[in-house]
């Protein structure tokens, strides 16, 4: 007992020297098993604290309640599950591109701000409302989270809360295509090798489905083996004068590509493309991440971005806003994550066998996130910030060419020099890396080097393109799954409208539904490639703000379940972290639409843009454009921000009348059955 | 369906022993793989079709994998951001 004691208390100890040495250091460098040490030691004391009062004193999980997996087990979708096992199926599940581009972006303010969001925000808040929903979806047989608004706080929540989702679920499409485009543009090795990752997959499909049924592993080996020869092949392919130029495209052709590739899948039979592709990359995923932790424990590197940089004053290339609120819009995913509420919401609370698994698969699983998020942010601050600065900042704003992104950053205070940026690109086997925005490339450059040096040196070049690989893997994996199941919300809620539109099986429906999903992402996502300022200027706080909100939403649901459950004293778990965020996000959405800075605010931007047609520095068609763009994604913030705010309100009523007991305290779970398993 | 899934009183925990796979260190890998990357069970549904409906048909390979695709593509996200 006393020996456990002593052991927290160390644990507690090497977190806080490690957060003073972060925070008080004042040199070139600091190496990054600092940052991993304050990390890992909170959410050890997190883990091990917090989520242990919310298990049994707030949530009050009960070993003798036999959970939806055991009641309704049918060997499909309600399976019990050990929990470690459903411990990596719900990891692979969260874990997507969120964490590894939102940290990379938000490394433009230095790294101790990301870090210390990413950590505090995760222990207070991101697996606080994970583990709840997760807990509340588990006492209603697999409730979704719109299911779970609609019942406990009203029939118009739960629609707010839907249309929200797919209003989101477009936005994230398109920043993240973005992110690819970036990725892949001019780059026929990249390009290459996501073209094969297409009848890889369909050959994976044909393999499970008709020549070996069943097979799914075998088929999946096949599949990472062809894979990864593919990467090899790309370099050959790069460096052949005859075959480079059928796989070089600018960025718009990319993304017209990527807007067809989202519409056929969609429409495809899952088993032959989207299936196997999803499982070629949840295989990729984790096995690319535990490759990755164990790379940075191997190398230790010493980190070159400083801690904080002058950016926090809103003046930053990557995107522009100041330190609060932006900081806390752009890391979304890894600190807290609104998406979450729906996986959490989804298959998990169908395949927990006790109810006290909740905690480490809701809790500790985003404590995971979180982890993997603090990895990126290393990643990307072991990087020279200059060089970070020239894979980052939008071509514009350098200004086109080598010599001129180093006079530019040069201005910034970081020194880089041409020659760097060139080797840089011609280590890696590009032609440049100048403004590829949107942290693919630059966390591919850190990943790079961080298996390079632990791996095998000289292959810098190959490890670049496996991350580049396995991110833009992963991200059109959430495409097409992400526009199949915007398809259905839509028929969904198209169905109420005219009732043939809600039928999944009838085909003009499905193709018109997939054609208004991907005409909406697609929209946005040309858009941001056109976009002067760079796309992910505009898209990415809006993708951040639209997720903080749904995480909103999901803290609302999560405190009205605490005071349905009588334990109204234990409120301040949700309601901390949802008064932060939103006041957090709904700042950051006053901003982005109403602020003067042009940068920042849509509004002035399209007062700027009106002004420049007028003098004639910009034509009247892409002007009109422009200026169109501006307001719709004006638009689209206030809708995110009614849409909370009407939530919040509607939940506060509820909270209300409970409180001063004109409505009975009373949680619509399912009723209490004593488990059969032995304890 | 509450006791659906089984009568009997004071069962084991199921786990990577119960759904088919005791057999080798690979086998038992293999599974844990499966679940991770939720992938389909054919086996272990066969099984508990038959340890729990005994009455019941089990259906071929073929339908059981057209149910998983529906069931697990059909509605709500299942991958996040």
């Amino acid at each position: 007992m006393l020996l456990k004691r002593m052991g927290w208390l160390l644990v507690a100890l090497a977190a806080a020297v490690a957060w003073g040495v972060l925070a008080l250091h004042r040199g070139e460098t600091i190496n990054a098993a600092w940052l991993v040490l304050a990390a890992t030691g909170s959410y050890l004391i997190g883990y091990r604290f917090y989520s242990r009062f919310l298990a049994n004193r707030v949530l009050v999980l009960n070993d003798r309640r036999a959970t939806p997996a055991e009641r309704l087990a049918n060997g499909r979708d309600f399976v019990p599950t050990s929990r470690w096992v459903l411990f990596g199926h719900h990891f692979a599940a969260i874990a997507g591109a969120g964490p590894l581009v939102g940290p990379v972006l938000a490394a433009q303010f230095g790294y101790l701000p990301g870090t210390i969001w990413l950590v505090f925000g995760v222990i207070l808040g991101g697996a606080v409302q994970d583990f709840i929903i997760l807990f509340g979806s588990m006492r209603r047989d697999g409730k979704s989270l719109g299911q779970m608004a609609k019942e406990e706080t009203g029939p118009i929540t739960g629609l707010l809360a839907m249309v929200a989702v797919l209003a989101i679920m477009v936005i994230l499409l398109a920043v993240l295509a973005l992110v690819v485009v970036n990725a892949l543009k001019d780059s026929p090795w990249g390009v290459f090798t996501i073209l094969c990752t297409i009848p890889i997959a369909i050959l994976m499909g044909f393999w499970m489905k008709v020549w070996r049924p069943g097979r799914t592993l075998e088929a999946s080996a096949a599949g990472v083996a062809l894979l990864l020869v593919a990467l090899v092949g790309g370099r050959y392919v790069a460096a052949s004068a005859t075959l480079a130029p059928y796989f070089t495209y600018s960025g718009l052709t990319i993304a017209y590509g990527i807007i067809a590739y989202g519409f056929i899948a969609s429409v495809m039979p899952v088993w032959m493309l989207l299936c196997p592709r999803d499982y070629l990359s949840t295989f990729m995923k984790i096995g690319t991440i535990l490759l990755l932790a164990l790379g940075i424990v191997l190398v230790l590197p010493p980190l070159k971005l400083p801690a904080v940089t002058q950016f926090i004053d809103g003046t930053g290339p990557v995107f522009a806003g100041k330190l609060f609120p932006f900081a806390f819009i752009t890391i979304a995913c890894g600190a807290i994550s609104g998406f979450h509420a729906l996986v959490a919401s989804g298959t998990t609370p169908k395949m927990l066998i006790r109810e006290t698994d909740a905690r480490l698969i809701g809790y500790g699983g985003m404590l995971m996130e979180s982890f993997v998020a603090v990895m990126a942010l290393c990643a990307a601050a072991l990087l020279d910030p200059g060089i970070y600065f020239a894979i980052n900042a939008p071509l514009t704003t350098l200004g086109g060419n080598v010599h001129s992104a180093a006079e530019v950053i040069r201005g910034w205070g970081f020194t880089v020099t041409p020659e760097q940026i060139d080797g840089l690109a011609a280590s890696v086997g590009e032609k440049s890396l100048l403004g590829r925005t949107g942290g693919a490339p630059s966390l591919a450059v850190g990943m790079a080097h961080i298996f390079s040096s632990a791996f095998g040196q000289g292959l810098m070049a190959l490890w670049y393109h496996f991350a580049i690989m396995f991110e833009a893997l992963f991200i059109l994996t959430t495409v097409d799954t992400g526009t199949r199941v915007g398809r259905f919300m839509l028929q969904e809620l198209a169905g109420q409208i005219w009732r043939p539109l809600g039928r999944t099986s009838w085909y003009p429906s499905t193709v018109l539904a997939s054609a208004a999903v991907v005409g909406g992402w697609g929209y946005f996502l040309v858009q941001g490639v056109l976009d002067p300022l760079g796309g992910i200027n505009s898209l990415w706080p809006l993708f951040g703000i639209s997720n903080q909100l749904l995480a909103s939403v999901a803290l609302c649901v999560g405190t009205t379940l605490i005071i349905k459950s009588g334990k109204a004293r234990y409120v301040w778990v949700t309601m901390l972290p949802l008064a932060w965020l939103l006041a957090a996000t709904l700042t950051a959405g006053w901003q982005k639409v109403f602020a003067d800075d042009p940068r920042l605010g849509f509004l002035s931007h399209a007062s700027l843009v009106a002004e420049q047609v007028r003098t004639g520095v910009t034509g009247a068609a892409v002007g009109t454009r422009l200026i169109f763009n501006d307001r719709l994604d004006a638009v689209v913030t206030i809708t995110f921000m009614v849409i909370t705010v009407l939530v919040l309100l509607s939940s506060a009523r509820e909270w209300i009348l409970i409180l001063t007991r004109r409505k009975p305290a009373q949680a619509r779970e399912a009723p209490f059955v004593e488990t059969a398993y032995a304890g | 369906m509450p006791g659906d899934g089984g009568t009997a009183r004071q069962r084991r925990l199921p786990g990577a022993t119960e759904r088919g796979s005791s057999g080798s260190l690979v086998a038992r890998l293999a599974c844990v793989l499966r679940q991770v990357a939720g992938m389909p069970d054919y086996a272990g549904y066969a099984e508990h079709l038959r340890r729990c409906h005994p009455e019941a048909s089990v259906p071929s390979e073929s339908d059981y994998y057209a149910v998983y695709l529906r069931n697990r593509y059909g509605d709500g996200p299942t991958r996040c951001c």
